[in-house]
């Protein structure tokens, strides 16, 4: 049965999208919790981009990859997380702007 | 044939070996053993040197030069030809009468001085000191080479250096050892510039080079010892080659006035007293000082290719003498008064060797090495009766603490009653010091001239060469033998004559025979050392009537021949006459003060103002340090101040200041936050994603 397919351009019109609200929400939070969640969501997008190629091309490596961004964005959550916790408790809050101790 | 002059090495090894033994097990031996040992070095060099002296005298026109080994080649480069250095010996009769003189009186003076530093406790130091100097000594006057001659130059100069502050302790001795040394840097300054101008234009830098290979006479040089007529040729013909000439032989002399004491170097010398007595009478009167007369006669074919230089020689020798002379009639430390007359007689050879007559200069090299080691170490012997009176009488007086320091250096318009040294605490030594008193009296006899003594042929002879040359050469010459006559004599009547002018001067003994030997020998040579070189109006009865003169000849060439004008008797006569008046004189006229102040009283002399000039050296020493010195520290602190704090730490600073500025623009964009870091990075993206694009659609 062939079902009308949705053409590739709207998988990437919407991953573009979904790509920049992430970048800018990373750019102008300040919560660090907001600022994981934004990066997930440009991880997503690109996630989203991977299965639509995989579909289009009719090739798994892409799913395939896919599988490897969600493990790995796990991790990368854990270990952020575990940061701010730390943070949190040398500092007693997580406001991004008062953490600068890297300015020259 | 030749067997002590092919193992002539073995001289200066001698004293090597003396040095090495007590510089390195010197403290663990006895005293008396370093001391025989460092003696025995010097007499065992002197007794080869004895055997070298007749095989050279069976032909003094050979010069034999021993290779001991090669030292360095320097390639050829910018069109000089290559360069060959060797440890080369020279052994012509220049060099053996300097090797017996060295010897000689250097192993006398250690006889001397086992007895004299006796109770020193550097005593085995003093003796390495001494062997080091008679090593390098030895090394100065049979170096082949300008270079080796150099590497003695030097040597003799931190022995030198080392044994005027041998009694370092004492500050004026500290300082008078840095003032030499540093004096003397600055007239080797003159040498190096000359070795360095003999091989750029000559392309040599050896004396004599026998090499038959060698003959070629563009690449044989110009310090051979024979005069090469080429070179004479060219010198003559090209002014250039006149002025690099003249320009080396003032770089040479340069280097003489600094090591030989004269004008204007000469400041040194008289400081240098402050070594122990047998040093001074060694280094700083009968031998190191003569090795700037040495090197011009060596050098002398050179230095009479320009008549420039050879004036300023005998100008400079005879303005020295005449300086030196008049500071001698007014010192009062009787040391003082033998340091200037060195420096005055140092002046005569020049004077000599700058009108020509080298071998007068070398003969009275000869006759001033015995006199003037006898007065010195005579005067030694006095120190230290006088030293041990002065002992006596405080360890009577039990003045406990009193310091014994030897205030010299100082000058004091009223005696020390504590100084050794001063001769206005002396007189009537005489009855107690009967060897030391006859044997000055003799070297007194002998340095002023009095007919028949060594000092009277010897000085004679330069006179008479003076006379040939120049009317005013002679006059200044003839000025400076009154002076010398009648402040030799006024320093023998203030010691030994009069009535006692202290209580020491009354206890004072006579010291052992290792003192009174060698001056017996001294005073002996003193009286009889000048027949070697009589004049030939004498000369013709005897066997050996200007013999010295001819033995030098081959190697310090032969005698000016000068109009004077007067007749060689004539001259001969007045000089007498000059000399046994003005002893006499003295003696007379110190008779009827009782050795007390002769023309100034005591009391005027504070405000007699030639009398203050010349006792206080003209002032010279001051305007050294005021020139010298003090301008030296001036442009010091301009560079310090001015030019390193201004100039060298402004541009560090300054590359600093610059590196800041700039981090300090750079640092903005460090803000430390993550979102700037994280937009930086999008932005980087965009730009390759932008250029990516753009390179595929081949865009511009």
């Amino acid at each position: 049965m062939e079902v009308a397919a949705v053409p590739l351009n709207y998988y990437l019109i919407l991953s573009g999208i979904l790509f920049t609200i992430g970048v800018t929400g990373v750019l102008i939070k300040r919560n660090p919790i907001v600022i994981f969640m934004c990066i997930e969501l440009m991880l997503n997008a690109v996630n989203l981009t991977f299965v639509a190629f995989s579909r289009y091309h009719q090739d798994l490596s892409g799913q395939l990859i896919v599988i490897f961004v969600l493990a790995v964005a796990a991790a990368e959550v854990s270990v952020g997380l575990g940061i701010i916790v730390s943070i949190f408790r040398a500092r007693v809050s997580i406001n991004i702007d008062e953490m600068d101790v890297l300015r020259g | 044939m030749d067997f002590f002059i092919q193992n002539a090495w073995l001289i200066p090894l001698f004293p090597l070996i003396g040095f090495l033994i007590n510089g390195f097990f010197g403290s663990k031996l006895e005293k008396k053993v370093s001391g025989t040992i460092g003696t025995v070095a010097v007499f065992a060099a002197f007794a080869w040197a004895i055997g070298v002296f007749f095989e050279v005298q069976a032909d003094p026109t050979i010069h034999h030069t021993v290779l001991i080994a090669p030292w360095f080649t320097v390639p050829a480069a910018f069109g000089a030809p290559p360069l060959t250095i060797n440890w080369e010996l020279l052994i012509d009769p220049l060099s053996a009468l300097m090797l017996l003189i060295i010897t000689g009186i250097g192993g006398l003076i250690h006889l001397y001085s086992t007895s004299y530093m006796a109770e020193d406790k550097g005593y085995s130091r003093f003796f390495t000191y001494l062997n080091l100097f008679i090593f390098f000594m030895l090394l100065l006057v049979t170096g082949n080479n300008l270079l080796m001659m150099f590497v003695g130059w030097e040597g003799v100069g931190l022995c030198s250096y080392l044994l005027i502050g041998f009694w370092f302790e004492k500050k004026s001795a500290a300082d008078a050892a840095k003032k030499a040394f540093i004096v003397n840097r600055i007239g080797d300054v003159g040498v190096l510039i000359a070795m360095f101008m003999a091989y750029r234009y000559f392309g040599t830098l050896d004396f004599y080079n026998g090499d038959a290979t060698h003959n070629d006479p563009s690449t044989q040089g110009l310090l051979v010892q024979t005069v090469n007529p080429y070179l004479v040729h060219l010198v003559t013909s090209v002014p250039f080659n006149f002025a690099v000439v003249t320009l080396l032989t003032l770089m040479v002399f340069w280097g003489c006035t600094g090591k030989s004491a004269q004008i204007p170097l000469y400041t040194w010398l008289p400081d240098a007293m402050e070594g122990p007595t047998p040093v001074s009478a060694l280094i700083h009167a009968a031998t190191m000082v003569t090795a700037g007369v040495y090197l011009v006669s060596r050098m002398h074919s050179i230095f009479e290719l320009s008549p420039v230089t050879m004036n300023v020689v005998a100008i400079i020798g005879i303005s020295t003498a005449l300086f030196a002379a008049t500071i001698g009639l007014v010192q009062n430390d009787i040391k003082r008064v033998l340091a200037y007359s060195t420096v005055s007689q140092l002046g005569y050879m020049f004077a000599a060797c700058g009108v020509g007559a080298f071998s007068a200069g070398m003969f009275h090299v000869m006759t001033h090495a015995f006199f003037k080691a006898c007065l010195s170490l005579g005067s030694g012997a006095v120190i230290y009766a006088m030293e041990h009176s002065i002992h006596h009488r405080k360890e009577h007086e039990a003045a406990h603490g009193a310091s014994h320091d030897l205030n010299t250096g100082t000058v004091t318009a009223t005696a020390d009653p504590d100084d050794p040294q001063d001769m206005r605490n002396m007189g009537g030594l005489k009855s107690q010091l009967p060897i030391t008193h006859a044997t000055m009296l003799v070297s007194t006899f002998a340095i002023a001239g009095i007919p028949f003594f060594s000092g009277f042929f010897s000085k004679d002879e330069i006179l008479g060469d003076l006379a040939g040359r120049s009317t005013l050469l002679w006059l200044v010459g003839a000025l400076t033998a009154a002076l010398t006559g009648f402040y030799m004599m006024r320093l023998m009547y203030k010691t030994f004559y009069g009535s006692p002018k202290s209580e020491d001067a009354k206890h004072v003994h006579e010291a052992t025979p290792s003192v009174t030997v060698p001056l017996t020998i001294l005073g002996t040579l003193a009286v009889i050392g000048g027949y070697i070189g009589i004049p030939e109006m004498f000369g013709t009865a005897l066997p050996f009537g200007r013999s010295l003169s001819h033995f030098l000849i081959p190697a310090a060439g032969s005698p000016p021949v000068g109009h004077a004008f007067l007749s060689d008797f004539a001259l001969l006569a007045i000089s007498s006459i000059i000399a046994i008046t003005f002893v006499a004189f003295s003696y007379y006229s110190y008779k009827a003060k009782d050795g007390g102040d002769l023309y100034i009283p005591a009391a005027e002399k504070p405000k007699n103002f030639v009398y203050q000039l010349v006792l206080n050296k003209y002032y010279i020493d001051e305007v050294y340090n005021f020139v010298f010195v003090a301008g030296g520290k001036a442009i010091a602190t301009f560079l310090w101040k001015v030019f390193d704090v201004g100039f060298i730490d402004g541009i560090v600073n300054g590359v600093a200041s610059v590196s800041r500025g700039l981090g300090g623009l750079l640092r903005a964009t460090q803000t430390g936050y993550v979102r700037n870091y994280a937009f930086s990075l999008l932005l980087g993206v965009l730009i390759v994603v932008i250029a990516c694009i753009a390179g595929a659609h081949n865009l511009p």
